[in-house]
């Protein structure tokens, strides 16, 4: 602003420094007033034939003097910014040399380089290979953990899980699907029941602490009346995955004799409280991400780098090696199952193919709010898995989608690619997307535009999986 | 439990360097030290239980369960008060998986009881400097916390201290760097506050 501001506003009839600051922003800038604002009070007082102490001063706020912005900042700076959190079994991965890579504020390994290794991708389709046919490790400890109790807890899972809760069996475990108010999906997970009032959610890593939060709003303001208490136990338990064909004769070696892990006693989705390794407690369920026979197992998280010892020499006989986040990703899509570069905000049940999930039986967050005619338009972009024409093209990901032959411009795309990696159990790249009326699309070709990296691929449609899509392996 | 065949492995010890750090003469300003053998269980009062719990903890274990963010010692157990009917109940042992059992089994329905203590981590902090440390560089508390209120007591209250400052999320502070330390564990107290 200007002295003619100032004149203005005097003319205009301001007289109060109050009013004066406020219509011309006097003394709002950075320096909070300090400077221009004492030049400004002077031309009001001269022009009111006053003193500025009779003008009067507006109020000072601090900082009275410049603050360097780094004062400010602190030691939040560079790798300090934030925390940085490590899994229980951080420094068994690093003596295996892994490289890590930040996911959220967790640091995970995303490979496993073996001495002489150089190159990531020979080094994950090598982990994706050995979990294929023998038996790998994963770290799994970042994935959410919740701990519900209560009379009314099962209940309460009916509310906030679309799917139904109330009839899972103690001992098993169930996928479920959280959407929020507007029918949007909010986080996946299994949950596993351990007891008729006592329930162990998963979350996806990165929602742990704010699907406590939603629990807790949801007990806190929507439903008082319930019986239900919910505590974080994410740090408190460490947790690997162990997956492929020989995952249950390694984990024979390592689960007490007590305990039967036969598929008879602990099938798909079973849920079982073990002994490990001569009487540390921990939790057995058989969840596959992979696709493959796999289990996770949970202790507590001051045993996670002696477990992750103790499994791979119990799996060294079946060739075990651990396995890292990438070989983790590509593994799922191979499977075709959904993560969060589906679950984005944008897309609902339907969407991500998962609507016959959404229970007709009962009332859950974001039911009414799915049935919008706009969430139930056939042509939303749904989730459909991807191949290249030819297997060695590059599928890239945040590709657009169009039919073949047409020009490529926004008003010809049909969806984008969400999720793409080289998959080396089936020789070529595959992805997932989505598309404009995915659901009706199978066998369909389309042009996979990539503009910006200057690259453009033909790919098929496939509704089905292209690993095992008859479970066979996931149930064996 | 049986004698296990596998070894803990607390991330503290990692972190916190052997040794002294900074002026090299005279009495050590602060020290610390991990407490590794404490079980930590959270115990939440089922609904409408807040007074049955209440007057369990007082017949069964002679604590007056604190109803604010204070802490209550009575012989070798604590509780913390976290939040409305929610308290941490801190025992030295070092089965803290056998603890959350017998508590859930002596507690019965007015509680739900689940083990925390390997997500928590508790230090011992003491020395001529320990209070203004705390002070300084890790609180910016309400009188009515446990570090303003008790901070002249002796090595028991000193644990529990320690206690109610115990790390919300153990893999926070998990092969921190010493230089980020104080700022995590401020903030471990915020949470902790909340």
């Amino acid at each position: 602003m200007t002295a003619s501001d100032i004149e203005l506003a005097h003319r205009e009839g301001y007289r109060s420094v109050e009013h004066l600051k406020r219509y011309t922003t006097l003394g709002m800038a950075t320096d909070q007033g300090r400077t221009a604002n004492v030049a400004g009070l002077a031309i009001m007082a001269a022009l009111t034939g006053k003193s500025i102490q009779e003008t009067g001063t507006t109020t000072f706020r601090p900082p009275y003097s410049p603050v360097a912005i780094a004062a400010f900042a602190g030691h939040h700076r560079g790798r300090d910014f934030r925390p940085t959190r490590l899994t229980p079994s951080h420094r068994w991965s690093v003596e295996q040399g892994a490289r890590f890579v930040e996911a959220g504020l967790w640091l995970r390994p995303q490979w496993y380089a073996r001495p002489g290794e150089a190159d990531g991708n020979a080094i994950i389709n090598r982990e994706i290979r050995t979990v294929r046919s023998a038996v790998g490790l994963c770290d799994v400890s970042t994935l959410g953990k919740i701990d519900i109790q209560g009379a009314d807890a099962a209940a309460f899972l009916d509310r906030v899980y679309c799917n139904r809760i109330t009839t899972l069996p103690v001992g098993r475990a169930r996928y479920g699907l959280m959407l929020r108010e507007d029918g949007i999906v909010m986080d996946d997970g299994t949950v596993a029941r351990l007891a008729d009032d006592h329930f162990i959610l998963s979350t996806t890593s990165a929602n742990a602490d704010r699907i406590v939060q939603h629990l807790e709003f949801c007990l806190q303001v929507l439903w008082p009346e319930l019986d239900v208490q919910v505590t974080g136990v994410t740090e408190q338990w460490a947790q690997l995955s162990v997956a492929g064909p020989r995952a249950r004769n390694t984990l024979q070696r390592v689960v007490d004799p007590a305990s039967d892990i036969s598929n008879a006693a602990v099938p798909f989705l079973g849920v079982l409280p073990v002994t490990v390794c001569g009487g540390v407690p921990g939790r057995l369920f058989r969840i596959s991400f992979s696709g493959e026979l796999a289990y996770e197992l949970a202790v507590p998280a001051r045993y996670g780098t002696a477990l992750a010892e103790a499994i791979m020499a119990a799996g060294s006989e079946f060739g075990i090696a651990p396995y890292g986040l990438e070989a983790l990703l590509v593994l799922r899509l191979e499977k075709g199952f959904v993560s969060s570069d589906e679950i984005d905000g944008t897309t609902t049940a339907r969407d991500l193919g998962l609507g016959k999930m959404m229970s007709r039986q009962k009332d859950f967050i974001g039911r009414v709010l799915a049935e919008r005619p706009a969430l139930l338009d056939p042509d939303r972009p749904s989730v459909v898995s991807l191949r290249t024409a030819d297997p060695l093209a590059p599928l890239r990901v945040g590709s657009h989608l169009l039919p073949l032959g047409v020009p490529a411009t926004a008003a010809a795309d049909l969806g984008h690619v969400t999720s793409a990696a080289f998959s080396p159990t089936l020789g070529g790249w595959i992805g997932l997307g989505l598309v404009k009326g995915g659901a009706r699309r199978a066998g369909e070709h389309l042009i996979a535009c990539d503009p910006i990296r200057n690259g453009a691929v033909e790919v098929e449609i496939s509704l089905e999986p292209f690993y095992d899509p008859e479970e066979v392996r996931l149930r064996g | 439990m049986a004698d296990p065949g596998l070894a803990p492995d607390h991330p503290f010890l990692a972190v916190l360097p052997v040794g002294r750090s900074g002026v090299v003469h005279g009495p050590a300003g602060v020290s610390v030290a991990l407490r590794e053998t404490v079980a930590q269980i959270a115990v939440t009062a089922r609904r409408g239980q807040d007074a049955a719990l209440t007057e369990q903890f007082r017949a069964r274990y002679g604590l007056v369960a604190p109803t604010g963010p204070r802490h209550i010692v009575a012989g070798p157990t604590a509780l913390v008060g976290i939040g409305s009917g929610r308290w941490i109940f801190l025992q030295d042992m070092e089965d803290s998986t056998a603890l959350a059992a017998r508590l859930a089994a002596e507690l019965g329905a007015s509680a739900a009881v689940a083990d925390l203590s390997d997500s928590r981590c508790i230090l011992r902090l003491w020395g001529a400097a320990a209070a203004g440390c705390v002070r300084e560089r890790l609180a910016d508390r309400s009188p009515s916390q446990p570090i303003r209120s008790r901070r002249c007591g002796g090595e028991r209250d000193r644990a529990h201290h320690g206690a109610a400052l115990a790390a919300r999320r153990a893999a926070l502070l998990r092969d921190c760097r010493p230089a980020q330390l104080d700022r995590q564990l401020c903030r471990v107290a915020k949470r902790q506050r909340r």
